[in-house]
């Protein structure tokens, strides 16, 4: 019996060490799920390693986007200004509204591809996705909260602390791990299952306007909007007056560098369709006023870009091909993902007709 | 053990006993010279009324300069701390910071501000917490210091002036180096255990490098000209003493 024992304990005493042997490194925290790199993209520039995407990370990043208690009087979530069916752009709004009936001062861009990008806002002030839902969370006509009092909330709320647990293995809640789950949910929001995207893979062929309409997008547009992001996340003045009543000076409010006044991102095309109106302060109603305002209507200014001297002389037949082209960039695949709708829904079926032709 | 290593680890000893007379070390608020109280009023150099309520400021980088030579006859650097302080002057717990300073010490070096890593890489924890409300969200960037008050001279609502400075990339860099130098005092035997003073004069928020009147710029709230010319500023406002 006492052999037995002796046995019995050290066949325990061996699994129990090995228990301790095997524990994975992420101890207690959830399976990563790495971003999938569409194929022939550049390599994301966002750290993952400094915050890993999991699945439960993603899903507390859904929760806290379409979360409205992050406001001040709880009736707006960052859901509100970007919403799926327009490529999270605020649908057909030139500026969004904030609390109070409050108007922001710029247009609402749509969301996508992040992990690609550098800075974030249409000045590029804020170098980090982890500390873009900042801004608008504490902005006074947007959600006009205080990261206090959103971080006091969280943390007296019945379900947060469970999810924050689930996603970073303890249930803290900080800052810094609102930013990071934000950011996980954010960055799967990748665009990249356009009818350009399928063309481009060989799985579908563009029609006959499409096609001569990519021709003149790759001699007129694409050193800006360079592909396959559709930008170049360059700053440019592009002859766009300055507007009164705003006095956005874009660029130069960050570098405080006259060279870079009205200078703004250039936007990304994907999705172009669905996310009017257009340009920083959303002035062009229309892809037919966007087309107007580079071949007539262009302010052309000391730092205005080089390449728009002359403005961007368009026929009308160039501007009825790109049209054409610019329609392969909606990816209705992303506007209709399940996982990036408000939890509990499932996206419209049936988009907004509306288009700002 | 060999007479050697014996008198090398002897003199490890004796070097680490001289090392531990230490001074601990407190920021001191005043204005001008007298000891600053937020219901106070003061003049500034340009006959402006001031109230001040509230200045914070975000040091890092503590280092101490050891007067006495090492073999290759350089002077030696002593790391005291790498971690980002907030110090809030209507705070008493923040004013005192948890080391201390080398009583051999000459030259206490930091740096008023939070360097560039931390302001690049994302959101972080504790007193760099943008929670703590020193940080600009609509623009990233810590604002290295803060000071804020009322003055009839103030053509704003309320009289307010405040004056946020912040910007950590060049040209428009406020992160500041302060070197002090220590008493001659210190290090002798009848003030080794003091206490080191680092007195923090408001005043020369005006009135240093540049003079800046609150009529004529009673805000700062980008990084920029201004900031940079408050930041020359702040970097005059300390001084050590010993008592």
């Amino acid at each position: 019996m006492k052999k037995a024992g002796i046995i019995l304990f050290l066949v325990v005493f061996v699994l129990s060490a090995l228990g301790f042997m095997e524990q994975p490194e992420r101890k207690g925290l959830p399976k990563q799920q790495p971003l999938i790199v569409p194929k022939g993209w550049p390599k994301p520039l966002y750290d993952f390693s400094k915050n890993p995407l999991t699945a439960e990370g993603i899903e507390l990043g859904r929760q806290l986007f379409y979360e409205q208690q992050l406001s001040r009087d709880g009736s707006i979530s960052c859901g509100t200004c970007h919403q799926q069916f327009g490529a999270f752009n605020n649908y057909d709004h030139p500026l969004s509204h904030g609390l109070d009936n409050s108007l922001t001062t710029r247009n609402a861009p749509g969301l996508f591809n992040l992990a690609w990008q550098k800075s974030f806002m249409w000045d590029g002030g804020i170098n980090h996705l982890d500390l873009q839902p900042l801004a608008p969370l504490t902005a006074h006509n947007e959600m006009g909260e205080s990261i206090e009092n959103i971080i006091s909330k969280l943390k007296k709320s019945k379900t947060y602390p469970r999810l924050f647990k689930a996603a970073f293995g303890d249930p803290t809640i900080n800052t810094q791990r609102l930013g990071k789950a934000l950011s996980q949910f954010l960055l799967t929001m990748v665009s990249s299952n356009s009818k350009y995207d399928r063309v481009m893979q060989g799985a579908d062929s563009f029609n006959l306007p499409e096609k001569l309409g990519y021709a003149i997008f790759k001699s007129k547009c694409s050193s800006c909007h360079t592909e396959p992001l559709f930008t170049d996340f360059s700053y440019r003045n592009t002859g766009m007056p300055l507007e009164p009543f705003l006095q956005d000076m874009g660029r130069m409010t960050i570098t405080q560098d006259p060279a870079d006044s009205l200078k703004f991102k250039v936007p990304s095309l994907r999705n172009v369709m669905v996310t009017f109106p257009y340009g920083h302060d959303g002035r062009f109603f229309s892809l037919s006023n966007v087309f107007e305002h580079y071949r007539n209507n262009m302010q052309v200014m000391g730092n205005t870009d080089a390449l728009l001297k002359n403005k961007l002389p368009l026929s009308n037949y160039e501007i009825g091909q790109l049209k054409a082209f610019l329609q392969t960039l909606t990816d209705s695949v992303f506007l209709q993902n399940p996982r990036f709708a408000a939890p509990g829904t499932s996206p419209s079926a049936t988009q907004p007709l509306d288009l700002h032709n | 053990m060999p007479a050697y290593k014996a008198i090398f680890l002897f003199g490890v000893l004796f070097a680490a006993m001289a090392v531990k007379a230490q001074h601990s070390i407190e920021f001191n608020p005043l204005y001008g010279t007298a000891r600053w109280n937020p219901d106070s009023i003061y003049t500034n150099f340009a006959g402006e009324n001031v109230q001040i309520n509230k200045c914070l400021f975000y040091t890092s980088g503590w280092k101490a300069i050891i007067n006495q030579q090492n073999k290759k006859g350089q002077t030696d650097t002593v790391i005291l701390s790498n971690a980002h302080y907030l110090i809030d002057l209507s705070e008493p717990k923040s004013l005192k910071l948890p080391f201390t300073v080398p009583a051999r010490a000459t030259q206490l070096i930091f740096t008023l501000g939070v360097d560039s890593i931390k302001n690049t890489t994302g959101i972080q924890t504790g007193v760099l917490d943008p929670a703590r409300g020193m940080f600009w969200t609509w623009r990233t960037g810590y604002i290295m210091a803060r000071m804020q008050g009322t003055s009839p001279s103030a053509n704003t609502a309320g009289k307010r002036f405040s004056y946020d400075v912040g910007g950590f990339e060049s040209p428009y860099n406020a992160v500041r180096t302060i070197t002090l130098h220590l008493p001659e005092t210190t290090g002798s035997d009848n003030h080794a255990k003091n206490p080191l003073y680092i007195q923090t004069d408001l005043s020369k928020w005006f009135q240093g490098k540049h003079t800046i009147s609150i009529a004529q710029t009673p805000n700062c709230h980008n990084a920029g000209k201004l900031a940079m010319q408050l930041a020359d500023n702040y970097q005059q406002l300390f001084q050590l003493i010993l008592y």
